[in-house]
């Protein structure tokens, strides 16, 4: 071929793949629609048998470690609840509008080690409620082998829950190649409890419960069931 | 291609500059967004700061081996039929990392289509000649968080575990919980930009560049050198962490966290630039006693 007409086809192809990438970038927030989400008005005081327990602890707060979670966070939900038996259950949900690559949800199994916590275990499961099931990490956590901490959580892309990981990533480009930015949420539970199955039960009965609380379309968002 | 071959020199290079305006061009469009994106985020980032060096580094060993890569490719065949294929890949790649925001795909794209051009333009043994300047920018692209995070933090506790073991051993009050340490009064928390994966891997640049600067024959030297430079720069994170602390301590933490922080960086790649050549002239020394051993009992 000569190499005029070969570089000048090169040149369009190029051209070409600009303006598709240009044209199938997402502009559309998904958090712009609809209803916006307040964490703290959404999730009730009290439910269940479960009831919110005033946190007076005092709280030590790392300017810098501050400065990332406002970056990435839109909203941050922290709260302990107990039961009638005094069992204690900590409810952390962290929610932001934009969850692209520079800015995204950071997963409790790198969250936990930096704070001196060891993560024991990991598995991938699923939580079975009465309405459905969610796809969640169960992991068990301790600090320096004294308390151990079980985590149950998952990530919300948009309407999808996830894992984590490579699933994240499809569940962004499902949305991203409509033309959507999704939002995403981090909800996170867990107790001090030295009975990993007994705390992974209460888990689920503590998640069935907020779930059966709240209004089908705000279980959408933070269950995707 | 045979017009160019056939031309005499002084007619021939404005010639050839022109031939390949359209492809310069090209390249402006696709990349120059991406580069604005990236020094506007990520470049801009502690962790991500060698981007830009990378970036330069390959372009001067592209420049520098262009002579190289004319004389080796003079009269050759191109390769089209690998060229095009490669060339698509990349703009797929391109489209897809550009629009869905993955900069793995959007950035690795440069890697195919610069592969691409080599190969329609010159054909492979121009290639064979540039793979090392298009290899070394594997080191440029953005890996995503996931991977990142997952990798780092086992490096930053070993390294935590490392220095705090040699500062307590050497009778400084120091404890360590994940990986904030705690020296006296001060506590110093690990941070990615400090012993990250992005530091292993700016130093493995480092060493590959040096290897290929300093061109060894020896191919034993270069593979054992390009395995060593992981647990040198290890080496050189757990100095570096310790340098901080120590000057933390000793000179309180606005010392440690101010212009001494960023001299404690100076102080990683130095000590990873002299561990590394250090490495090296052993490694010389070992081939040569090998050679001269192989060579003893001929002459007895």
């Amino acid at each position: 071929m000569n190499p005029w007409l070969r570089n000048v086809v090169l040149l369009i192809l190029m051209l070409a793949a600009s303006g598709f990438a240009l044209a199938l970038r997402p502009t559309q927030k998904i958090a712009d629609e609809g209803p916006a989400l307040n964490l703290e008005a959404m999730i009730p005081h009290t439910f269940g048998e479960w009831r919110e327990e005033e946190q007076n602890r005092l709280q030590i707060v790392d300017p810098q470690q501050q400065q990332t979670i406002d970056r990435i966070y839109t909203q941050i939900l922290n709260r302990t609840y107990v039961n009638a038996a005094g069992y204690r259950i900590m409810l952390a949900i962290a929610y932001g509008d934009d969850q692209r690559d520079a800015m995204q949800a950071h997963y409790p199994e790198v969250c936990y080690p930096a704070q001196g916590f060891e993560v024991l275990s990991r598995k991938s499961g699923s939580i079975e409620t009465p309405i459905g099931n969610i796809p969640a990490m169960r992991l068990v956590t301790s600090l320096q082998n004294r308390r151990l901490e079980p985590v149950t959580y998952w990530v919300m892309i948009g309407d999808v829950a996830i894992t984590g990981g490579l699933y994240k990533k499809l569940a962004e480009m499902r949305y991203g190649l409509k033309g959507f930015i999704p939002d995403g949420l981090l909800f996170r539970v867990s107790s001090i409890d030295d009975d990993n199955e007994h705390a992974f039960q209460m888990h689920r009965l503590f998640i069935t419960n907020i779930l059966s609380s709240v209004s089908p379309q705000e279980r959408k968002r933070i269950s995707g069931i | 291609m045979e017009i160019n071959s056939r031309t005499s020199q002084p007619k021939g290079w404005p010639n050839q500059l022109l031939v390949w305006l359209p492809i310069i061009a090209g390249l402006i469009v696709l990349y120059l967004p991406s580069l604005v994106d990236l020094f506007r985020g990520i470049w801009s980032t502690d962790q991500q700061a060698h981007g830009p060096i990378v970036l330069a580094i390959s372009c001067w060993l592209i420049y520098r081996k262009w002579p190289e890569m004319q004389r080796a490719s003079e009269g050759q065949t191109t390769s089209p039929a690998a060229g095009w294929p490669i060339f698509i890949i990349g703009l797929l790649l391109y489209v897809i990392g550009r629009s869905q925001d993955i900069l793995l795909f959007e950035i690795g794209s440069v890697i195919w289509i610069l592969a691409a051009f080599i190969l329609l333009m010159r054909g492979s043994a121009a290639l064979k000649e540039q793979w090392f300047p298009l290899f070394f920018m594997l080191f440029m692209i953005p890996l995503p968080n996931a991977i990142v995070d997952a990798l780092t933090m086992p490096m930053k506790m070993a390294v935590s575990y490392v220095a705090e073991s040699i500062l307590f051993w050497a009778n400084y009050p120091m404890a360590r919980t994940g990986v904030i340490l705690q020296i006296g009064q001060y506590k110093l928390l690990v941070a990615d930009a400090c012993a990250g994966l992005h530091t292993l891997f700016t130093l493995e640049a480092l060493g590959l560049l040096y290897l290929n600067l300093v061109r060894h024959d020896s191919l034993f030297r270069n593979v054992a050198l390009a395995i060593l430079i992981i647990p040198i720069s290890f080496t050189a994170n757990v100095i570096r962490v310790m340098v901080l602390t120590l000057i933390t301590y000793h000179y309180g933490d606005e010392a440690g966290q101010g212009f001494l922080h960023g001299f404690a960086g100076m102080v990683l790649f130095l000590s990873a630039l002299l561990l590394i050549i250090g490495v090296d002239s052993l490694l010389h020394l070992a081939v040569r006693l090998k050679r001269d051993r192989a060579t003893l009992p001929s002459r007895a």
